[in-house]
């Protein structure tokens, strides 16, 4: 049975789960989002697979970088995202998923998802109503628009405003409460 | 109506480097259209629920 919400959507959770799914047993383990470490980083290298510096995105102090992990498996980056607090949006920097989370022998799917569910949910925590802005290829426009809800702004610039926010945090964290 | 999300399939999101001067200005004078834009909204159904029925 639906319920109705006081915002007026519309749509249908289709399945309790906030985490990433492992593509092969279609298990679902849940995740921790977290500030990450020097520590954490070192094994962050484009040896070991990673495409971005990301030690270099940790050094921007106005930046803050997460790792999303399983959680009791804290160690085992499975995602990246950097994002800039601004004065009324967020905007996200980058997001990675682990070397091991790519292309179509992913373990893991629903990375790049989860960490921006998140980057949203920080957005309604600072007062910015899950306004949430990034750059995207050309060619990919149309993917974030039917994948995230975004809004092409114009030139390169996406934006995922509020009822588009509200979605995405509804998908991934389902157990969060919002009006 | 029931919308449901495409499932996102991309390995990276970003990495083009940070918003120019010119973009986040833009992004904040939309961002505060918008808003402006709700509470108009919010008003005039305010304002409407607020009339009372006048029965000749």
């Amino acid at each position: 049975m639906k319920k109705n919400r006081q915002i007026g959507l519309d749509f249908e959770i289709d399945q309790l789960t906030n985490s990433i799914v492992n593509v092969v047993s279609g298990d679902s383990f849940p995740t921790d989002i977290t500030i990450v470490t020097v520590e954490d980083l070192k094994s962050v290298t484009k040896k070991n697979g990673w495409q971005f510096l990301w030690k270099t995105e940790f050094k921007y102090p106005e930046r803050d970088v997460y790792k999303l992990t399983i959680v009791n498996n804290p160690t085992v980056i499975q995602g990246l995202l950097s994002l800039e607090i601004k004065a009324d949006h967020v905007y996200m920097h980058l997001v990675e998923s682990a070397p091991f989370n790519i292309g179509k022998n992913k373990i893991y799917a629903g990375v790049p998802g989860n960490l921006v569910a998140f980057a949203c949910k920080l957005s309604f925590q600072r007062g910015h109503e899950g306004n949430l802005s990034f750059l995207s290829k050309s060619q990919l426009v149309q993917h974030y628009i039917d994948s995230l809800g975004a809004f092409h702004f114009g030139g390169r610039v996406m934006i995922i405003e509020t009822n588009a926010a509200l979605k995405l945090i509804n998908k991934y964290f389902p157990l969060c409460k919002l009006n | 109506m029931q919308t449901k999300l495409k499932e996102l399939d991309v390995d990276f999101i970003g990495g083009q480097g940070p918003l120019t001067n010119e973009e986040e200005k833009a992004i904040s004078e939309f961002l505060k259209s918008r808003k402006v834009e709700r509470m108009k909204k919010h008003l005039r159904f305010t304002r409407t629920n607020s009339r009372k029925k006048v029965t000749a």
